[in-house]
């Protein structure tokens, strides 16, 4: 069922429980004010949600309740116990339809202008036809089509075959989350004591069952308080429309990051704060389509909201790109209400004095709107924040715009995480921020240095690189070309690298918060246990990126404005995979070409001459690059072979090459080659000649469909040996395995004969390959060649591959 | 009326803890370092998977008998356990040596205890073994981030 409509559902009854005391306690007391107020409040909130679903036949019954009630409030009418039944009967109904709505049955019409017109003044004639205790009959009538299985005086149906739902204090969830978060250490703790005492059968299998419990008991508790903001950002991009088109401007809101979970109350808590913001970037930020234009800004302005979980806090960046926030009038407002004083205001950076407008009073509006620039607002949004410990940070650029960076904390988080090590310790990091890890030692990176920031490029852009131990202060292990780089994504779009000495493991972690001494070192967001019990710190990410200054004040380079993008097309921007193939020339490919880098292991790769293939993840595919057969210069390749994985939409190819070098952008001019084959052009990178591959050409020769290895099936004797030892043997080396004799095999392999002899022997459709356990010497010369040692590793691998070829012709 | 106290050393002196703020005693195993925090710091311990916060009490008061720079505590230090705004710290003192009852209220001294021991002691008591400091865990505990901001 639709979200809305079951909370919907489940509000009414909620509110019908919470007034059935005040119904029967106006009814004793007609004249009791409050409580005709309470229950005016009920029918009228339905009658504005029916309104809001449209369910006309709900919301007439309500609203002639409201009518009937709003007259009584006024004065107009005294409340008599024809009129309490009634309403009392409506409200019945009410409920009942309810249920009905979350059956998604339809509710039997009878009966509904009865209710209402017992509504009327004099109405008593009606009313006596219903019987002294109508309330119930209406209660039996209505609730018997909806259940007909029920008895006649059975109680209304209040159990929907529908979920349920309870509501329950947060604080009593709050104790059960956090019960449960401590016997997931607790098992942790338990799990390392177990694995240090060796195995003991009796008490892992329990031990097992209990782990698997635990986590479904966990999933199930996390979700109990958890939303995903994705409820809230629901209702901005009609709130930006509505604010925008009343200030005459134009504004496109992006959302990112809704997959975001958050406790349900703090979703509630910051909702209020991020629309006063929003309302504030669009009126102060976001200047006039004329002015945007005048000052070489799209018309239209860039309103964009970010969600991102680090550790056990939410952060929220909400950026413009409007004209900024003005620093001399903030420092002159914050002078005039006494903030500071003129001769402090020279001491201020820029930073510092923008953060005054969270103080109270202060709005450099010029003029006051209906929208905001009252002066009350910021002030509130961070008190509101604050309040549930969170924190609000601003940044401008003039000219640029402004972001606005929230923090809210997650009270108890289980998130996903990488364990690093730097300098002998271990930090957690956690995922969702991770772009990419790359290991120095095995790649070819291009460094450069701007003053003191090491700068890499990734994917073609410089990007920042940090010393995790620089930064927290320890002496790394590795030398800085030995470490591993880990590319960080913050939640406005700036990336930077984190170097560590290398990576642990990676896996749920319960994240607890630390206290104040250790929180003031601004650079670690909580700590967590891992499996050996020993406690790790999460590295807080943003607050690392704040302190070392990385981050940016608008998000720039993530978002290109739309403009440039067409331009970028019609641009030479073409980017390449650069590579060294096996004779040691650089080469280069299209990067849209390659899908995939991948690692295969050489005696995957067969055939020769023009026809050779390999097989990577399951699949056939035609491989080239590999150096000629029989050419003395170039050995080929043995253990691994790196492979470019080639697509061009539906044919793929694998591309073998000793080592790939990184992406570039094409910058020299091509100048077309004819005469070399499969060569497309020639260009110039960094001062070399690089020749480009014609992709074109090498599909149009070499491109096929993948081609799932199990066309290829091997059966094998059902016997403990040939499960063990030998299926795993057949299927490493690409055939799919079955040992069922049922099943249609295209190669059977035997041992000593006794192998599945219907099959075995029934005739030409697949290739048989016997297997006996004697060693070659121990038989005549003349047997060998009609089977093979059952250890003879090559020799099995070479009888299959005979057989395959066999098949496939 | 007389109240159980934990009798300690820190940094070579007899202090004593309210013993009914005092979680466990616990033997401090592997401590992990935490970097960038204050000295009396020492790192991150846990207790039945629990994660406590390590505080030196003997750096907190200008002294640093427990451990010296960069060199492990004893392989036997012991931490009382505390909760305290609802985290858990273990602070490590020289050796704990007893129960005691009070046998008298707690008095100021002329002459104070010196600064750094004033700041964080409610003030002095008698036991039966003799004179004892009451240190008050609460501001033992905010002295470590007050500490941080001077810094």
């Amino acid at each position: 069922m639709d979200d809305l409509l079951a909370d919907f559902v489940a509000e009414t009854r909620e509110m019908l429980e919470a007034s059935e005391g005040e119904i029967i306690a106006w009814e004793a007391d007609p004249s009791d004010k409050s409580r005709l107020d309470t229950i005016f409040r009920f029918v009228h909130t339905v009658k504005g949600n029916c309104g809001f679903f449209d369910f006309p036949r709900l919301e007439r019954l309500s609203h002639a309740a409201e009518d009937a009630l709003a007259e009584v409030r006024a004065g107009r009418r005294v409340p008599d116990a024809a009129l309490v039944t009634a309403v009392l009967a409506i409200i019945d109904r009410i409920g009942e339809m309810a249920n009905a709505i979350e059956q998604g049955q339809e509710f039997p019409k009878d009966g509904e202008d009865a209710l209402i017109a017992a509504l009327e003044v004099n109405a008593e004639i009606e009313l006596d036809a219903m019987g002294a205790d109508g309330a119930v009959d209406a209660d039996n009538d209505a609730a018997d089509p909806v259940t007909p299985s029920k008895s006649a005086n059975s109680a209304p149906d209040n159990a929907p075959a529908v979920q349920r739902s309870i509501r329950l204090p947060v604080d009593l969830l709050d104790r059960v989350m956090s019960g449960v978060s401590d016997m997931v250490l607790a098992r942790n703790d338990l799990a390392h004591r177990l694995r240090q005492a060796g195995n003991q059968p009796t008490i892992d299998g329990p031990f097992e069952r209990l782990t698997t419990i635990l986590t479904d008991v966990r999933e199930a508790i996390t979700r109990m308080r958890m939303q995903r903001i994705e409820h809230l950002f629901g209702a901005f991009p009609r709130l930006v429309r509505d604010l925008s088109s009343e200030l005459n401007k134009q504004v496109m809101i992006d959302l990112e990051g809704g997959g975001v979970e958050l406790d349900r109350e703090m979703i509630e808590m910051i909702r209020d704060p991020l629309t006063h913001i929003i309302r504030n970037a669009i009126d102060h930020g976001i200047e006039t389509p004329s002015e945007r234009l005048k000052n070489g800004k799209r018309e239209i302005g860039l309103l964009s909201i970010a969600a991102r979980q680090s550790g056990n806090k939410i952060s929220l960046v909400i950026s413009d790109d409007g004209r900024g926030l003005d620093e001399a009038k903030i420092a002159e407002k914050a002078v005039a209400n006494g903030i500071i004083s003129k001769a402090d205001c020279d001491a201020f950076s820029r930073e510092e004095i923008l953060q005054f407008v969270f103080e109270p009073g202060l709005s450099t509006a010029e003029q006051v709107s209906s929208i905001s620039g009252r002066g009350v607002g910021l002030d509130v949004v961070r008190d509101n924040l604050e309040k549930v410990g969170g924190s609000i940070r601003v940044a401008s650029t003039p000219g640029k715009g402004s972001l606005f960076y929230l923090q809210i904390p997650l009270t108890l988080s289980i998130i996903a995480g990488l364990t690093v090590e730097v300098g002998g310790q271990s930090f957690a990091l956690t995922q969702s921020y991770i772009e990419e890890i790359i290991d120095l030692a095995n790649g070819n990176f291009e460094f450069s240095n701007a003053g003191e920031t090491a700068l890499v490029t990734f994917r073609g852009e410089r990007i920042p690189c940090l010393s995790l131990a620089k930064v927290l202060g320890v002496e790394a292990e590795l030398a800085f070309d030995k470490q591993v780089l880990v590319v960080l994504r913050m939640a406005n779009g700036d990336m930077f690298a984190l170097a560590i000495d290398r990576i642990h493991s990676h896996g749920d972690m319960v994240v607890k918060p630390l206290p104040p001494a250790i929180m003031a070192t601004k650079m670690f967001g909580g700590t967590t246990l891992l499996e050996d019990g020993s406690p790790v710190l999460l590295l807080d990410i943003p607050q690392i990126a704040f302190k070392m200054g990385l981050v940016s004040d608008a998000r720039s380079q993530t978002f290109p404005s739309v403009d440039a993008v067409p331009e970028a097309n019609t641009s030479t921007n073409q980017h390449v995979m650069m590579f060294t193939d096996f004779s040691g020339r650089s080469k280069a490919i299209r990067l849209e070409l390659v899908q995939r880098i991948e690692t295969i292991q050489s005696d995957s790769i067969e055939g020769d001459d023009g026809a050779v293939r390999a097989v990577v993840a399951g699949e056939i595919l035609p491989i080239i690059g590999l150096p000629e057969e029989g050419d003395e210069n170039v050995k080929r390749p043995s253990g691994k072979v790196r492979v470019l994985r080639l697509s061009d939409g539906s044919s793929e190819l694998l591309y073998a090459v000793a080592r790939v070098q990184d992406a570039i952008e094409l910058t020299g001019d091509l100048v077309a080659v004819d005469d070399v084959p499969f060569t497309e052009a020639m260009t110039l990178v960094e001062g070399n000649s690089i020749s480009i591959i014609d992709g074109h050409a090498i599909f149009a020769k070499f491109g096929s469909k993948p081609r799932p290895v199990n066309a290829l099936t091997c059966l094998l004797p059902d016997s403990d040996w040939a499960k063990t030892m030998l299926a795993p043997l057949v299927s490493s080396a690409g055939y799919r395995v079955t040992h069922s004799a049922k099943s249609s095999a295209d190669i059977v392999i035997t041992l000593d004969q006794n192998g599945p002899s219907d099959v075995g022997n029934s005739g030409s459709d697949h290739s048989v390959i016997q297997l006996r356990s004697q060693p070659d010497a121990e038989i005549p010369e003349a047997d060998r060649p009609h089977s093979i040692y059952r250890y003879d590793r090559d020799g099995l691998l070479a009888a299959l591959r005979l057989a395959g070829k066999g098949e496939a012709a | 009326m007389n109240e159980l106290l934990l009798i300690a050393t820190v940094a070579g002196r007899r202090c004593a803890f309210h013993a009914t703020s005092i979680r466990s005693v616990i033997e401090l195993g592997k401590i992990t370092p935490i970097p960038g925090t204050a000295d009396m710091v020492l790192g991150l311990a846990a207790m039945r998977s629990q994660t406590l916060t390590v505080i030196d009490c003997a750096r907190v008061v200008g002294e640093s008998l427990a451990a010296q720079d960069g060199e492990p505590l004893p392989a036997d230090a012991r931490a009382a356990v505390v909760d305290v705004d609802g985290y858990t710290y273990a602070l490590a003192v020289d050796s704990i040596e007893d129960i005691a009852e009070t046998a008298s209220d707690v008095s100021k001294v002329l002459g104070g205890f010196g600064e750094k021991w004033a700041a964080v002691a409610h003030g002095m008591v008698e036991t039966s073994d003799g004179p004892a400091l009451l240190l008050d865990i609460d501001q033992l505990i905010s002295s470590t981030t007050r500490t941080d901001r001077a810094a």
